[in-house]
């Protein structure tokens, strides 16, 4: 090849390359002022006393050194972790169970698949309200568990009630988790079950080798979904314990509604956006920690395609 | 109620040469009284005095305008007088901390009446449920709304920390205003480290509700009028089923909207910070006082009955209210609730009764303990387009008389600015004469808001849940001062690391 045509290559190149560049530069200039430029001003942020209207203090670790000393954090993770823990195995198991049931052509399955979806098309501010009109002395459920005579418990009082009541609260709304399981489960091939009933697999055996590993990818990606969701938890939190005492962000009773977001919020409410900053960043070390670790044991527990695709 | 009915183009122009004239005369006066030596000093002017350099020559609008102009401009030199009435037309915006559904009605009157003092003024009010976020945001971007009205009473500390809000001192000074035009609480509402950032609107008191079919029933001729008379009232009016559930509390202090565990504490002496809000002050006996006081209005009951009773009351801002089905006898609110039975349709039981919040032995006059549970204030934000125009507009809203009262009807917060106060007790105290405890609480020298600190809402949040854990007996007795030295100390690390000390 002569150098004239390799220069005349290059130049195509370069043209391609600037072309590319230029059809991206909508999503690069936008991503660089709207994400990665606040991402890196509130990491600055985390190590400055920051006010509005003020240009931040420099602190170094002043912040993060105060995180560790606050029990509130203490206790905000430990109630976060609570409805990671219970609440999503909680969750989806049962919209994995209802998925199951579901994904079957049936008469009037098409109605049981709407009846558990719309209940996650609901606001969850709302559906906090709805349970939180539901559950309390003196509304419908307790007044149905007296007819068996049975005392109902304060949901919203006991902080032995209190996350079972968000947990119950996160089940009822499972309709877009049941549907990226039907995706997964109308997904597997007729085949292998065909296969493994000539071997004598029961019902049980069917599920246990030849549903739960085909649909193991989708388990995977609703079980990271799900805790990134959970250490976000808000809204349906913040409506209980507001429902208990309006106006403060205490999740009372006794804090066990307060979830880390919630807490986040206050300080960010005080003005104090170099702590809140501070709260996000161990937030954000933390997910990328839980994912990292999913991600490494993931070839242990999730079935994948010859070519190492999940 | 006062309005004033728009005007058309020809009636501008007429008002416009009126205020040339009354200008002109306004300017010559002063310098006749410039000249002849005469004391200009703001101190002893009144709210009258803001007349020529702020206030309207529509002196049909405007009751401040009857001053003669040599008492009436204290500072000519400084005026503003001309460019304030002969000027292009402005929109101003008015965020305020009221529902748009609210605040418009209730605000109607008062921009009315700015718009004739001002025709060149529009002010377009904008409710906003997060207006402490929404401004501080709004200041750092560069485009703050040209005036707010909120209750700032804990957060002034920060609105000053970060240069949201201006000190109107100065303005306020030159415009010949005094601080006697208001009560005292209302300057204090607006008062941080010896500046005053805003001009005060309204208080909110707290008083004792009581039901007084309830008292007579449990054999009480008087609503009570110190601590030990409330405590044997609350035990007298408890009532217990059979099966042992709480029919009826007598009082407990922190159910309803607002927790009042912080507000007793102030009523037993206790401060939360120091004046300049730089130093916590929790771990005091106050403190501790005013939480073991209350813990025997719980020790009254069974914890879970309390509870079940707590967890069954119908909704705070609803018909069903606890205090108006009579589920609480006794109710410690601010003096707004008077307007719940109206707002829900049914109007105010007859058997409704107000008193001051009772005091300690020993403590004749209850209006000697005053605080208030907040305030609402007017505030000119940092970077405003027009800052003349929007003190313009500050001071014709927060000085009206009878537009003022008219909004206090609405909103059922009291006055601070004396003449609405004025006119509210004259028309209010005739049709609800409870109002009238409120008004002799809001009259108090001694009314205060809480103070305020970089750390206010964290030190807020953190007590309550403190009490908490105390009522709980998760903290117990003996080590009460202990665990309010330990939250101290926490929050004045924090307070120390926001203020760089």
């Amino acid at each position: 090849m002569t150098s004239a045509r390799r220069a005349a290559r290059r130049r195509a190149d370069r043209r391609r390359r600037l072309t590319v560049l230029a059809l991206l530069s909508p999503w690069l200039i936008g991503f660089c002022v709207f994400v990665l430029y606040p991402i890196m001003n509130s990491l600055y942020w985390s190590f400055t006393v920051k006010r509005y209207g003020k240009p931040a203090r420099w602190v170094g670790l002043g912040n993060y050194r105060l995180l560790l000393e606050n029990d509130e954090l203490l206790l905000a993770l430990k109630n976060t972790a609570y409805l990671a823990l219970i609440g999503l195995p909680i969750r989806l198991f049962i919209a994995l169970l209802v998925a199951t049931l579901l994904a079957r052509p049936r008469r009037g399955n098409g109605a049981y698949r709407l009846l558990f979806y719309v209940p996650s098309l609901v606001p969850a501010v709302a559906s906090g309200a709805l349970f939180f009109f539901l559950l309390r002395q003196g509304g419908p459920v307790a007044g149905l568990l007296d007819l068996f005579g049975i005392e109902a418990p304060l949901w919203f009082r006991d902080p032995a009630w209190t996350k079972p009541a968000l947990i119950m609260l996160g089940t009822w709304a499972i309709g877009d988790t049941m549907l990226v399981f039907m995706a997964g489960l109308v997904d597997i091939p007729r085949s292998l079950y065909e296969a493994v009933e000539l071997d004598g697999a029961g019902r049980w055996a069917r599920f246990r080798y030849v549903t739960l590993p085909m649909i193991s990818p989708v388990t995977f990606f609703t079980l990271l979904t799900g805790l990134i969701g959970v250490l976000q938890a808000f809204d349906a939190a913040y409506v209980f314990s507001q429902g208990v005492r309006p106006g403060r962000l205490t999740g009372e009773p006794d804090g066990s509604l307060l979830t880390y977001a919630m807490l986040q919020l206050r300080y960010f409410s005080d003005g104090r956006i170099g702590f809140a900053s501070a709260m996000a960043w161990v937030m954000f070390v933390l997910t990328l920690v839980i994912t990292l670790v999913m991600m490494a044991t993931r070839r242990r527990w999730v079935h994948t395609t010859t070519d190492g695709a999940a | 109620m006062y309005t004033t009915p728009p005007l058309n183009r020809r009636d501008r122009r007429q008002r416009s040469m009126c205020r040339h004239a009354l200008v002109g005369s306004a300017i010559v006066a002063s310098l006749v009284a410039a000249a002849c030596g005469g004391d200009n000093s703001g101190d002893s002017a009144d709210t009258t005095a803001a007349a020529v350099t702020t206030a309207a020559p529509d002196t049909s609008a405007a009751p401040d305008t009857s001053a003669t102009p040599d008492t009436a401009a204290p500072d000519t030199s400084a005026a503003p007088a001309v460019t304030l009435y002969d000027r292009d037309p402005l929109t101003l915006t008015l965020w305020s901390s009221f529902s748009d559904t609210e605040g418009t009605e209730a605000f109607q009157p008062m921009i009315e009446r700015c718009e004739s003092m001002y025709p060149w003024m529009t002010i377009e009010y904008v409710g906003k449920d997060d207006i402490s976020d929404s401004i501080q945001a709004a200041v750092e971007a560069g485009s703050p709304p040209d005036l707010i009205q909120a209750d700032f009473s804990g957060g002034l500390a920060y609105l000053e920390a970060g240069g949201i809000v201006e000190p109107i001192d100065d303005l306020f000074a030159r415009d010949g205003l005094s601080w006697d035009s208001f009560v005292p609480g209302g300057k204090r509402l607006v008062e941080f480290k010896d500046q005053h950032w805003g001009l005060p609107l309204s208080l909110d008191p707290v008083g004792l509700f009581y039901n007084g079919d309830a008292l007579a029933e449990a054999g009480i001729t008087e609503p009570p009028s110190n601590y030990d008379e409330l405590l044997d009232a609350a035990a007298k009016l408890l009532k217990v089923g059979s099966d042992g559930t709480v029919e009826r509390v007598g009082f407990v202090p922190d159910v309803g909207d607002g927790s009042y565990v912080s507000f007793i504490g102030y009523l037993f002496g206790g401060n939360r910070f120091n004046a300049d809000g730089s130093e916590v002050t929790l771990a005091t006996p106050e403190w501790a006082e005013s939480l073991r006081w209350q813990q025997q209005f719980y020790d009254l009951m069974d914890p879970d009955a309390f509870q079940r009773w707590a967890d069954g009351l119908g909704s705070y801002d609803s018909a069903d209210n606890f205090f108006i089905r009579g589920d609480l006898a006794m109710y410690l609110e601010a003096s707004y609730f008077i307007t719940w039975p109206d707002r829900f349709g049914n109007g105010k039981p007859e058997n409704w009764g107000v008193v001051p919040f009772p005091t300690p032995e020993g403590v004749a006059d209850p209006n000697n303990l005053a605080p208030m549970a907040g305030g609402n204030g007017f505030f000119i934000p940092t970077g405003v387009q027009d800052r003349e125009a929007s003190w313009a507009a500050m001071s014709c809203l927060a000085l009206g008389g009878e537009q003022i009262a008219s909004f206090e009807n609405v909103i059922g917060n009291i006055p601070t600015n004396l003449e609405a106060l004025a006119l509210f007790e004259a028309e209010q105290v005739a049709k609800i004469p409870e109002y009238q405890t409120f008004i002799d609480l809001v009259r108090s020298p001694n009314a205060e808001v809480s103070q305020s600190s970089l750390v206010s809402n964290s030190i807020g949040d953190r007590y309550t849940a403190l009490a908490l854990d105390y009522r709980r007996g998760d903290i117990a007795d003996d080590e009460l001062e202990d665990a309010l030295a330990d939250l101290q100390a926490s929050l004045q690390e924090e307070l120390d690391l926001e203020l760089g000390s």
